[in-house]
């Protein structure tokens, strides 16, 4: 009787010590939280075993418009860094940041990572109005469909990373610089399979492949919606199609979270193939990590630019 | 602290305030039989903020405020003359025409502009989870003025919504009563609906009510049963939501859907009894 009792007393007493010595552990973690899987991923990358890493927007939906739940709120409140896409990507940003309150990220934002210091960006507006479409002040936001943009993403995590943690700068450092190396020779893989396809007339949904496009020399010959944002007008519609076959386009590239209907439309008039382009780690679920999701885009690019057709 | 309080006492006291003044003005809404009166005027607001934002005010700036205040205010003097004593076409009728006309205007409106429909989406939708100290003393401070004219007025309010005709034969001019009505809920809702969204302003307006109704005919004991039933799915809705890593405002009103199942039910079961 005794024994067993010593037993139990015993197990609880190591439970609560190996508990106690992981939370000592995951103490001795930085813990970042990132506003998409997508810059989750790459952190990893940079940080490794050294950082813990969550992130926030469901990579299901549209990164303007998601809506924080109590556990964002949590995640922010409690982290050591917030890495975001900066300019206006995240819509919701600056709401959850004061809510969770974090004197971190607030004000100066001293331990918060802006990817985008240093990216090229493009469709920087001349003058601002809302009316023609200009709603991003800053320029266009969906810098991360170019892979060389990664490359500046990965240093610009690295640094910030080193600031808050500078005994472990080098190791960022060192892992980005890995990160770029293999980002390099994918990027070579990938431009030489879509070198195929130079200057080919594409559709996209909404203006969120500039970069991508820009990238593997494609040419935008419009897009599905009149404006970022407004849906399709009939008069639109009629337009988009005679363009596409005046100028023989392939292919519409939409985003998971795009509605099907008006692309699907499109494609039964004009026979063009629509594809399905992700810029979110996770989704599809395939797509692990940066690497495999623009892999899979470019393979899904490819293989609808190589498909015989068209009325 | 607990980490629950520290997360969520914002928008539990956003609720509380919520539920204090529209439990109030939900049972004249009821008794008035203007029940998606708020979804109108909502949407009114909403237009008012489409038109200043075409004139190339920031959507959550100053000007935009006065422009969508001034159009709710327009809302109110429709919907104050719109009713008469031998009333041909329902109050209802209007409401509905109201808002789909409002609605569709904006989206007009926002055909010339880019990513404006989502701008209005999130107007109508609000997130009360976000909801910061500022907004909620403006809250506060607001519906305390709103509430102590109410309060100072209360018998003439109530009688024209409860006893119209009575009103009438005593002579009260009861289209500028109403004016003032729609003037008073106009700017509560539009306020109410910027934080918290359309379903759940809608939600803290008539769930209490009708519940209340359930259970007492005194526009009083409406009232305390009204604001208690608020109270308790406010409270429910924001753990629930916190516990569960919900949205907190659908939540919300899940709770107070739920428990007006539940209310139905005990009503039922000991009116059999009894």
């Amino acid at each position: 009787m005794m024994a067993k009792k010593t037993l139990i007393l015993s197990l609880v007493v190591s439970s609560f010590a190996l508990l106690f010595c992981q939370a000592l552990f995951a103490a001795s973690k930085l813990n970042v939280v990132a506003t998409t899987t997508t810059l989750a991923n790459i952190a990893s990358e940079i940080g490794q075993d050294k950082i813990r890493v969550g992130s926030i927007a469901s990579p299901k939906q549209n990164i303007h418009h998601y809506a924080p739940t109590p556990k964002d709120v949590l995640k922010v409140k409690r982290a050591d860094v917030l890495i975001h896409e900066g300019l206006d990507l995240e819509a919701w940003r600056e709401p959850l940041l004061a809510a969770a309150g974090n004197m971190r990220f607030l004000g100066e934002g001293k331990d918060s990572i802006d990817v985008s210091l240093g990216v090229p960006l493009l469709e920087i507006p001349t003058s601002l109005s809302r009316s023609e479409g200009d709603i991003h002040a800053f320029g266009n936001p969906h810098y991360i469909g170019d892979p060389e943009n990664a490359k500046i993403i990965a240093l610009n995590i690295a640094e910030g990373l080193a600031k808050v943690d500078p005994e472990n700068a080098d190791f960022f450092r060192g892992n980005a610089t890995v990160f770029n190396k293999k980002m390099d020779a994918k990027i070579k893989d990938w431009e030489a399979r879509m070198a195929g396809f130079q200057g080919a007339p594409v559709v996209t949904y909404h203006r969120s492949w500039s970069y991508f496009v820009k990238r593997f020399n494609l040419s935008v010959i419009g897009e599905v919606e009149p404006k970022p944002g407004i849906p399709p007008t009939a008069k639109h519609l009629a337009g988009l199609i005679q363009k596409i076959r005046d100028k023989k386009a392939k292919v519409i590239i939409k985003e998971p979270f795009e509605e099907t209907r008006t692309p699907k439309k499109i494609a039964d008039e004009t026979g063009v193939q629509v594809v399905t382009l992700s810029q979110s780690v996770g989704e599809p679920k395939e797509s692990k990590d940066y690497i495999s999701l623009m892999e899979q885009n470019i393979s899904s690019l490819e293989a609808a630019l190589k498909h015989e057709g068209g009325k | 602290m607990s980490p629950f309080l520290m997360l969520m006492w914002k928008p539990l006291l956003a609720c509380l305030i919520l539920t204090g003044i529209h439990t109030y003005l939900g049972v004249h809404v009821v008794e008035r039989k203007v029940i998606f009166v708020d979804l109108a005027l909502a949407q009114i607001a909403a237009l008012g903020a489409v038109l200043a934002f075409m004139f190339g005010f920031s959507l959550h700036g100053q000007a935009t405020y006065w422009f969508s205040l001034g159009a709710t205010f327009i809302g109110a003097i429709i919907f104050s003359m719109t009713r008469t004593r031998r009333e041909k076409i329902p109050q209802e009728a209007i409401i509905g025409i109201v808002y789909a006309v409002a609605a569709a205007a904006a989206i007009l409106i926002l055909s010339r502009a880019a990513e404006g429909d989502e701008e209005i989406r999130h107007m109508l939708v609000g997130n009360i989870l976000l909801v910061d100290l500022r907004e909620i003393l403006t809250m506060a401070i607001l519906y305390g003025i709103v509430g102590s004219f109410h309060w100072y007025f209360r018998k003439t309010f109530l009688l024209i919504s409860t006893k119209p005709e009575e009103a009438y034969r005593k002579g009260i001019k009861v289209r500028w009563w109403d004016i003032l009505f729609y003037l008073t809920f106009g700017l509560v809702v539009t306020s109410s609906v910027h934080i918290a969204g359309v379903l759940l302003v809608f939600s803290f307006l008539i769930i209490p009510a009708v519940g209340a109704i359930l259970f007492s005919d005194k526009i009083s004991g409406r009232l305390f049963m009204g604001w208690g039933f608020g109270i308790l799915a406010s409270i429910g809705g924001i753990g629930l939501s916190y516990y569960f890593d919900l949205p907190t405002g659908a939540t919300v009103v899940c709770v107070f859907g739920g428990l007006l199942v539940l209310l139905a039910i005990v009503k039922n079961f000991s009116f059999k009894k009894g």
